[in-house]
C-alpha cells in the first residue's frame, strides 16, 4: 500500500502544469542534441543549470533529467543513418544500424531502437522505483569504509571496461584522481596545486573539465570529417513498420541489454557507452548466427540501445541514493540540489518524497513522451541531420563557451574549456579514454575524504575495510575484476604469440 | 629514433612526466601518517601508482608497432584560438562581438573556409543566445561594448 501512496504523491507532484511543460521541454531538448551529432547533453544541461535558481529542485531535475534520457533516445539516429554516433553511447549502433539502412531497412532500425530504448527505461524505471527506497534505507548505516569500497569498485570497474588496455585505463583513473586535488584540502584547508591562483581554489571546474575533453576535441576531431548527407526520402512512416520476425528477435536481446544496463549504470563509473558495448557483446556470445553481426543484424541494435536507455535511468539509483554521482552529468544534478539545499546522501528519499517520487513518475511520463516525438515525428528528427557541419560546429563551440560561463559567471572557466580541449586532444592522441579521467576526477574528493575518515576512526589500521561486511564485499568485487582483467590479458597475450608461431602475421 | 612515433612510449612518457611533477610539488605538502593524513598523502599515493602505470605502459610499447594516429592541427589551432578569444573578449566588446567573432575563427578551421554563411549563422546565434540566456534565463552578460 505504501507504494501506492508513493506513486500518488509523485503523480501529484509530476502532473502539475509546471513539471508537466518542464520534463516535455527536457525530452525535446534531449531529443534534439542526441540525433545532432558532436553536441553531448552535457552541455545542455550545463547550459540550462541556471534555471534551477528560478524553479523548485523537483522541476529543474524533472527537466535536466529529461535531457540526459531523452539524448539516449536521439543518438542512434545519426548512428543508423550516418553511420556517426550522436552520442558516445550509441556508437555501437553503427555496427549493424547502418548496414540496416543501407540495405533499406533504416525505417525498421529507427522504429526498433526507439522501441528499445522505451522497454529499456521503462523497466529500469520500475526497478528505480522499487529497489532505491530499500537502498537509501540500507545505505544510512554506510560509514565512511563502505563509502571508499563502494567507490573504489566503480574506479576499479571503469579502468577495466575501457577499450584497449587495461593499464591505460587504470592511469587515465589515477591523472582523474590527481586534478581532483587541486584546491583547497577540505580537512586541512591547504591548497593544493592551485599556484597561488585563486580560481583554482575551489577546485577545477567538472563542467570546464567536461566540455574541454569531450565537446571540444570531438569536434576538433570531426571538423573536415563528417559530412551531412543522410538519405532521407526513404523514411516513410510505412518503411518503420517492423516484420514479425524482427519483433521476435528482439523481445530477448531487449530485456538481456535492459539487464545488463540497469546492473552497469548502477555501478558509479560505468556509464551508458559501456552498457550498451557490453550488450553488443553479449548478443553476439549467445548468438547461434554471430556471423550476422555486423551486417544488419536487429539484435545488434536493440540489445545496446536497451541498455544504455537502462543505464542511463539507473544510473540515478546511485546517485539518489547514496549521493555518489557516476558521471558528470550525475554531478550536475546533485549540483543542482545542493544550490536548492538539499544535501545528496541516503536521506534524500526519506526528507524529500515528493521530490524522488515526482521524478520517478515524471520518467515514465518523459518516456511515454518521447514515444510519441519519436514514431510519428521521424522525418523532422531525420531532417535535423541535413544540417551540414559548418554550421554546426561553431554553435556547438559558442554554446559551450556560453553553457560554462553561466555557471560561476567567470570567464576563466571559459579558458579552463580551451585548456581542457588540448588536454582531450593529448588524451585522443595517446589513446587515452576520457570517461574513467572523468569519473577519477568526480569521485576523487569523496574517495580521499572517506579514505581517511576510515583510517582516522580505525586508528591507522586498513583492516577496516575488510572487516565491514559491506566494504568487504565490494573489495571481493574489485578484486575479482582486476584479476578476471589480468587473466583475460595473459590469455590474449598467448594467444597472440600462438598466432605469430602460426606463421599468421597480425599484430607486430 | 622509432621510439618517438611510438603512440604507447609517448603515452607512458606522459604518465611519468606528470607523475614526477606532481611529486615534486606534492613534497610541499605535509605528509602524515596512516592514522592522521595529511594533505601530502594521497597525492604521493597517485603519484606513485602512475609512476608505476606509466612504467608499464611504456614496457608494453616495446612489443607494439602503434604509431601516433594523426591530429587535424588546423581545428585544433582555430578552435582553440575561437575559445580563448571568446573567453578573454566577452567581458569587453560584449556578448554580440565575440560570438561574430568566434563563429568567424571557428570556421577557419575548414580547409576551404566558407566565411560567407559565418555572417547569416553568427547573426542567426547571436538572436539564439539572447533569445535563451538573456531573455530566458536573465544573465547578467554584457551586450555591447558600450552597455552597463
Amino acid at each position: 500500500m505504501e507504494l501506492l501512496d508513493n506513486l500518488a504523491l509523485g503523480l501529484s507532484v509530476a502532473f502539475t502544469l509546471e513539471n508537466l511543460m518542464y520534463c516535455a521541454m527536457g525530452v525535446t531538448i534531449g531529443m534534439f542534441i542526441g540525433v545532432i551529432p558532436g553536441i553531448g547533453h552535457l552541455a545542455a544541461i550545463s547550459m540550462l543549470l541556471p534555471l534551477t535558481f528560478y524553479v523548485p529542485a523537483t522541476t529543474a531535475l524533472v527537466m535536466l533529467a529529461g535531457i540526459y534520457y531523452g539524448a539516449q533516445y536521439g543518438g542512434s539516429t545519426a548512428s543508423i543513418l550516418l553511420n556517426l554516433p550522436g552520442t558516445p553511447a550509441s556508437a555501437v549502433v553503427c555496427l549493424d544500424g547502418y548496414p540496416m539502412a543501407k540495405s533499406g531497412r533504416a525505417g525498421v532500425a529507427l522504429l526498433m531502437t526507439t522501441l528499445a530504448s522505451f522497454v529499456g527505461s521503462f523497466i529500469t524505471v520500475i526497478v528505480l522505483a522499487a529497489f532505491a527506497p530499500p537502498l537509501a534505507t540500507f545505505a544510512v548505516s554506510f560509514n565512511s569504509a563502505d563509502y571508499f569500497s563502494m567507490m573504489l569498485l566503480g574506479l576499479v570497474a571503469a579502468a577495466i571496461l575501457v577499450q584497449g588496455a587495461a593499464v591505460k585505463g587504470a592511469a587515465a583513473v589515477l591523472i582523474g584522481l590527481i586534478l581532483g586535488m587541486v584546491g583547497t584540502d577540505v580537512s586541512t584547508g591547504i591548497q593544493r596545486y592551485a599556484f597561488g591562483l585563486p580560481f583554482l581554489y575551489d577546485g577545477l571546474n567538472i563542467v570546464a573539465i567536461a566540455m574541454g575533453i569531450f565537446g571540444v576535441s570531438e569536434v576538433i576531431a570531426n571538423v573536415g570529417k563528417v559530412k551531412g548527407v543522410a538519405d532521407t526520402r526513404k523514411i516513410t512512416l510505412r518503411s518503420l513498420i517492423p516484420t514479425r520476425k524482427d519483433l521476435r528477435e528482439s523481445v530477448m536481446p531487449m530485456l538481456r541489454g535492459t539487464g545488463i544496463g540497469t546492473g552497469v549504470g548502477i555501478l558509479p563509473g560505468t556509464g551508458t557507452a559501456i552498457a550498451s558495448f557490453l550488450a553488443y557483446a553479449v548478443e553476439k556470445k549467445v548468438s547461434r548466427t554471430p556471423s550476422k553481426f555486423g551486417k544488419g543484424a536487429i539484435e545488434g541494435v536493440t540489445a545496446p540501445e536497451s541498455a544504455n536507455n537502462a543505464a542511463a535511468q539507473s544510473a540515478f539509483i546511485p546517485t539518489l541514493t547514496l549521493g555518489i554521482p557516476g558521471d558528470a552529468v550525475m554531478a550536475l544534478m546533485l549540483g543542482a540540489l545542493l544550490i536548492h539545499g538539499i544535501t545528496p546522501g541516503p536521506n534524500v528519499i526519506t526528507d524529500n518524497p515528493g521530490l524522488f517520487w515526482g521524478l520517478v513518475v515524471s520518467f515514465l511520463i518523459g518516456n511515454v513522451l518521447l514515444l510519441i516525438l519519436n514514431i510519428p515525428l521521424v522525418g523532422v528528427w531525420v531532417r535535423l541531420l541535413k544540417v551540414p557541419y559548418p554550421l554546426l560546429y561553431p554553435s556547438i563551440i559558442l554554446f559551450i563557451a556560453i553553457g560554462v560561463y553561466s555557471i560561476n559567471y567567470s570567464h576563466m572557466d571559459i579558458m579552463l574549456v580551451a585548456f581542457f580541449g588540448v588536454i582531450g586532444c593529448l588524451l585522443l592522441l595517446l589513446g587515452f579514454e576520457p570517461a574513467p579521467l572523468l569519473l577519477g576526477y568526480i569521485l576523487g574528493p569523496m574517495i580521499e575524504e572517506n579514505f581517511r575518515r576510515a583510517l582516522i576512526l580505525s586508528r591507522g589500521d586498513m583492516m577496516v575495510f575488510l572487516e565491514r561486511p559491506v566494504s568487504a564485499t565490494f573489495i571481493a568485487l574489485s578484486s575479482l575484476l582486476l584479476l578476471w582483467s589480468a587473466y583475460s590479458m595473459i590469455k590474449e597475450r598467448k594467444e597472440q604469440g600462438r598466432a605469430r608461431e602460426g606463421g599468421l602475421h597480425g599484430e607486430g | 629514433m622509432k621510439l618517438l612515433v611510438k603512440r604507447d612510449f609517448l603515452a607512458g612518457a606522459a604518465c611519468l612526466l606528470l607523475a614526477f611533477f606532481v611529486l615534486w610539488q606534492g613534497q610541499e605538502y605535509a605528509l602524515g601518517s596512516l592514522q592522521n593524513m595529511g594533505p601530502g598523502y594521497m597525492p604521493r599515493m597517485l603519484g606513485v601508482g602512475l609512476v608505476v602505470c606509466g612504467v608499464i605502459i611504456m614496457a608494453g610499447s616495446l612489443r607494439s608497432s602503434e604509431a601516433l594516429p594523426r591530429l587535424n592541427l588546423r581545428a585544433f589551432l582555430f578552435v582553440t584560438l575561437a575559445i580563448l578569444s571568446f573567453a578573454l573578449l566577452m567581458n569587453r566588446i560584449g556578448l554580440f562581438l565575440a560570438t561574430i567573432l568566434l563563429v568567424f575563427i571557428c570556421s577557419l578551421s575548414e580547409r576551404r573556409p566558407r566565411l560567407i554563411i559565418g555572417v547569416p549563422l553568427s547573426l542567426g546565434l547571436c538572436l539564439v543566445s539572447y533569445a535563451v540566456f538573456i531573455v530566458g534565463l536573465n544573465m547578467p552578460i554584457r551586450l555591447f561594448p558600450w552597455s552597463f
